[in-house]
């Protein structure tokens, strides 16, 4: 359990960062290190260079930006979770987080980490799809900004090459009638989540439904939004209309068995907890008043 | 005898042990290090049954840093096979620690290095290629017993490692005659314990002393001694085992398997090599246990009396429960124990012992009682709701009353005391049955949670002397008056969180009139203390505790002796009291001045009679009054002494949407006879039923028919957190038991034994409404659904897009 020889640099600029990324060929960049170490420590990840990037200032900051909530790389989950800009303009990603790990994960853990690392059933990652995050990649030769649904390739894959670094993710802030829920099974608290579903309602005029998002955890290869428009969209959302796009959702996703539960089990969970999270989003976007 | 006054047996008496603990001054084996010590890593198997064909070192023995790399062929030469710890009638591989021609379970060690660091050992196993033939696997019980199966030693001619049976009464006219016959089929799956410290052991083999010196994690320092010393064919008496804290055993370090792989590197290199497994390496190839199948029929008289029992245990032990580990004979006790505590006219029973290619099987609280346990309380509660009978009322019918101890079981162990319905009764009041009930009816249906209450009642028989093994059937500890008028007691029992280091100071202070502080407790190494085998199968209370206690009493009568001659006064007349000794209204010595006086002011010359027994200290050997191993008429033998009892209720909400079951309130009322500490016997009840829902929720090693292990780390192998468990109430009965000095017995495996048949029961119950019936564990959510899919009426409420 101890991980093969490595350098480790610790750089505190931009600059700094990408000189470093072009100088070593199998670098790999450590933010708050809960998803690296570990595989490090089973040799399922043999970098020979550390860079530490904590100490990047430029990277650890949360700011609104006109419609937009911009979360730096080096954002802490519990700084996120602690944020009152963040509870209070995208208070499912606050819902969210909470289900991450436990305190000394959420301590020292990072937001961007967990993005460019892409657990299929990361929290962070479902409700950055159903809020329609994009997130903004740099090198030393400039930046790209790329939607977090094209980010996510596969299960641990993102659209990043080796010089370049997540520097922030953006977050659209939502309309103001909107509700949001976040709904998760785990085994135990504080586990990977079996399947776990992010909802964002907006409703308009007689109490309708006027927009939706919905995302899902742990059925797919990365963290996957579902379009539940046809089913809810125009419409007071009662059982009958999240049931619908339950059944939507169950015709558009295969979960597959894997080490944590069968994909049987997986789509019955995930027609559980749409159901639950839709009708959770309504009231809550209802709450908000006409 | 003189008797004594209790005063600290009884006493919720703070844990000596825990200021050192709880403030990280504990000293464990890894906390241990020596110059020029070298660090152990050990390459191991990735497949399950394999010939090896070939193993090339030579690139990892020529990295700088590298001072040993030991194969199983290089072992061969200088050590023996590992020494069988249980021997019972059983067929005992010729097996290393190091594998050699074959491997035989995912992860068994086949190299082992010793480096100047970890790292580097770990570095240099990347350096090794290993050639493998890879064979057929099995790893399920009944494909590994059926024809044709594949072979782990075709020398055997099948997979069967031991088979046993025995017959009492007219079984076959019994169930002829029945009113009513049951039948079930209960697997357990397969799980263990998990200590904070894993197997961890530091060899020093001194060349210069011809002295093997072994720090290791172990729950029996005498008994890894003696199986180190055998497995080398190096003399006994050169071997020191010295066993610091501990930090976790559950009958899980019961032997020396992997430990002496760092012994033999140090014999190869004459350094020190410490090895401290990782939790990979314990999840694949520390003792492992559980596993198993039964087959029960049950006869029940129309008033709901039981007749007969006739079942069958089809065991799993791994690769091995005979060398590696003792884990064979925990189904001979199950068979032995399955009529529980309850009568029975007539009663057949059969076991059989498979191995198969999953990693070794050792004991894991419980070592078979939780095997007995675990069918007949799911049958008893599963029979009263066919009867048209509370689970209580068809228990309460049944039990063996509590004016008919002792006992004679229809299997032959003769229960010494208890009252089973009392335990019941308390447990009905304690988690208050009647109003759950009333709950539950009022609320199913409203939602989608389930209320539901399952009961389980237990025997733990503890204190086995079981013949032809390390599990044997005496105790040795020493108690010493020390110059200064404290006293040590020596004992090769280890303190491995049970906290016997403090109970052990109540029960010698009580005897010689002393307080627990004037008294400590020696254990943990071979070279200190008596050959005492050490705290498995819950014999503490039961072998120790007596021991100790008569040792002291012993020393106290002649103390008593040398102060009655100074005093020209009667022995008989006098007492142990505040540390001293007294004459009724009249004389006092403290310990100190009659210390002093035996060894220094004058010494014993002068203070002594010729009559008088050793003062100083007392060795004294206790075994069982009751155990025997000459079969009565009907065949049978007794191996336990004390038999502690139980019940256990958990209380459930179950999901029916997600399967997810959460536990509500878990309530235990046992009897354990006298209690020595009441803190730590509610803190053993409280553990060992947390490692038991564990089992009954999430807790599996879950191999896939290739023998391939798939959850090697703990975010995929679960353990309950302290989410998952609500508190847990506990009462008790005091049952004191006759054949024990103190009226103790032993306590650290009953509420390990009830949890999963109580947490069946309660999902049973919870979901009656769809007759749901648990065919396998853990219960997971995933499995929870599993069950419910196969009710017409859930599928209509429930099943997404109805």
């Amino acid at each position: 359990m101890k991980p093969k020889p490595f350098d480790y640099v610790r750089v505190d600029t931009l600059p700094a960062l990408f000189s470093a990324l072009a100088a070593h060929d199998n670098a790999k960049i450590i933010a708050g290190g809960q998803s690296l170490v570990p595989m490090m420590n089973f040799r399922v990840a043999q970098p020979e260079v550390l860079v530490d990037i904590n100490g990047v200032e430029a990277l650890n900051h949360v700011g609104r930006d006109g419609d937009w909530l911009c979360i730096g790389a080096m954002a802490r989950y519990q700084d996120l979770i602690d944020s009152p800009l963040v509870r209070e303009s995208l208070p499912l990603l606050s819902e969210a987080l909470g289900h991450v790990g436990y305190p000394a994960i959420r301590n020292r853990g990072t937001l961007g980490g967990s993005v460019v690392h892409n657990d299929p059933s990361a929290e962070g990652g479902v409700a950055l799809c159903c809020l329609g995050a994009e997130v903004v990649v740099a090198s030393a030769k400039g930046e790209r900004v790329v939607p977090i649904a094209e980010f996510f390739v596969t299960t641990y894959l993102t659209d990043i090459a080796p010089h370049e670094v997540l520097t922030e993710i953006r977050i659209p802030v939502p309309l103001p009638r909107s509700g949001s829920a976040f709904r998760e099974l785990a085994k135990r608290v504080g586990d990977f989540a079996i399947v776990n579903v992010a909802a964002l309602v907006s409703v308009g005029a007689g109490d309708k439904v006027s927009a939706v998002s919905l995302a899902l955890g742990g059925v797919a290869e990365t963290p996957l939004s579902f379009d539940v428009g046809p089913a809810v969209i125009g419409h007071p959302l009662d059982a009958a209309r999240a049931a619908e796009a339950a059944r939507l959702v169950d015709a558009l996703s295969d979960p597959q068995d894997d080490n944590v539960a069968g994909g049987e089990y997986k789509r019955h969970l995930a027609g559980v907890l749409v159901k639950q999270a839709l009708l959770a989003a309504y009231i809550d976007a209802m709450a908000k008043g006409a | 005898m003189t008797k004594s006054t209790s005063r600290w047996v009884g006493a919720s008496l703070a844990r000596k042990q825990d200021l050192r603990l709880v403030t990280g001054h504990g000293r464990y084996t890894d906390d241990i290090s020596v110059p020029g010590m070298l660090h152990a890593a050990m390459l191991r198997s990735p497949h399950a049954h394999a010939r090896i064909k070939s193993v090339d070192v030579s690139r990892a023995r020529a990295l700088p840093g590298v001072h040993a790399v030991l194969t199983g062929e290089d072992a061969k030469r200088y050590w023996g096979p590992l020494a069988p710890t249980i021997d019972i009638g059983m067929k005992v591989p010729t097996v290393y620690a190091l594998a050699t021609d074959k491997v035989y379970y995912m992860g068994e060690p086949v190299v082992a290095i010793a480096a100047d660091t970890r790292y580097l050992a770990e570095d240099a196993l990347e350096f090794i290629d290993v050639e493998y033939e890879v064979l057929p696997a099995v790893t399920d019980t009944e494909a590994a017993l059926a024809p044709g199966a594949p072979l782990l030693y075709p020398e055997w001619g099948d997979n069967v490692q031991c088979a046993w049976g025995m017959s009492v009464g007219a079984v076959d006219e019994t169930f002829a005659r029945a009113d009513h016959v049951f039948e079930f089929r209960l697997p357990q799956h397969r799980y263990s314990g998990a200590s904070l410290e894993g197997r961890a052991a530091l060899a020093h083999y001194d060349a210069y002393n011809r002295k093997l010196t072994l720090h290791c994690s172990t729950q029996a320092p005498n008994l890894v001694r003696t199986l180190v010393a055998q497995t080398f064919r190096f003399p006994e008496h050169d071997v020191q085992v010295i066993a610091p804290d501990i930090g976790g055993g559950y009958g899980n370090k019961l032997q020396a398997d992997a430990e002496v792989i760092p012994c033999l590197l140090s014999l190869a290199t004459g350094r020190p090599v410490k090895w401290t497994e990782s939790r990979q390496e314990n999840l694949l190839s520390g003792m492992q246990c559980r596993d198993y199948v039964w087959y029960l029929k049950v006869a029940v008289s129309k008033d709901g009396i039981l007749q007969g029992l006739d079942a069958q245990v089809l065991g799993n032990v791994g690769c091995d429960g005979t060398c590696h580990a003792a884990g064979a004979g925990k189904f001979l006790v199950a068979a032995g124990y399955v009529p529980g505590p309850y009568k029975w006219h007539a009663f057949r029973v059969a076991t059989k012992v498979a191995v198969s290619n999953k990693a070794p099987s050792g004991a894991y609280r419980g070592y078979g009682k939780d095997i007995a346990n675990y069918p007949l309380e799911v049958a008893m509660s599963r029979m009263a709701d066919a009867l048209g009978l509370s689970p209580a009322e068809f228990r309460r019918r049944n039990f063996v009353g509590k004016d008919e101890f002792p006992y004679q079981q229809i299997s032959g162990p003769v229960y010494d005391s208890g009252d089973y319905a009392q335990c019941l009764a308390k447990l009905l009041e304690l988690v208050d049955y009647d109003e759950v009930k009333q709950r539950q009816a009022a609320t199913q249906g409203k939602s989608a949670k389930y209320l539901g209450i399952g009961i389980a009642s237990m025997l733990e028989p503890s204190g086995g002397a079981v013949p032809s093994c390390i599990f044997n059937s005496y105790e040795v500890a020493t108690v010493r008056l020390m110059p200064e008028g404290g006293v040590l007691v020596l004992t090769g029992h280890q303190d491995i969180g049970q906290g016997s280091e403090t109970t052990l100071c109540q029960v010698v202070a009580d005897e010689l009139g002393l307080t627990p502080d004037d008294v400590r407790v020696v254990y943990g190494d071979t070279n200190a203390v008596p050959y005492g085998l050490g705290p498995w199968s819950s014999r503490g209370a039961t072998f120790n505790v007596s021991c100790i206690a008569e040792a002291a009493r012993r020393l106290k009568a002649n103390l008593f002796e040398v102060v009655a001659n100074l005093w020209q006064c009667e022995a008989a007349g006098l007492v142990a009291a505040d540390g001293a000794i007294v004459e009724p209204g009249g004389r006092r010595m403290t310990l100190r001045e009659l210390g002093n006086k035996l060894h220094l002011w004058p010494g014993a010359f002068g203070v002594v009679p010729k009559h008088v027994a050793n003062p100083f200290e007392v060795t004294h050997y206790w075994t069982s009054p009751i155990a025997s191993w000459t079969p009565d008429e009907l065949g049978r033998i007794r191996l336990y002494t004390t038999h502690p009892s139980g019940s256990s209720a958990i209380i459930v909400e179950v999901d029916a949407e997600t399967g997810k079951i959460e536990v509500k309130d878990v309530a235990i009322v046992d009897d354990c006879g006298v209690i020595i500490n009441p803190t730590i016997v509610e803190g053993q009840l409280h553990g060992g039923y947390v490692q038991g829902i564990g089992g009954a929720l999430m807790e599996e090693f879950h191999y896939d028919e290739r023998g391939q292990l798939w959850n090697t780390d703990l975010t995929s192998y679960l353990h309950p957190l302290a989410t998952d468990v609500p508190d847990i109430k506990c009462d008790h009965v005091i049952s004191p038991s006759p054949y024990t000095t103190l009226g103790t017995k032993g306590m650290g495996e009953g509420s390990t034994i009830m949890p999963c048949a109580a947490m069946v029961n309660a999902v049973e119950d919870a979901l009656k409404p769809f007759g749901v019936r648990v065919d396998q564990l853990p219960l997971t959510p995933e499995r929870v659904i599993r069950l419910l899919k196969t009710s017409s009426i859930w599928r209509e409420m429930y099943e997404v897009g109805a």
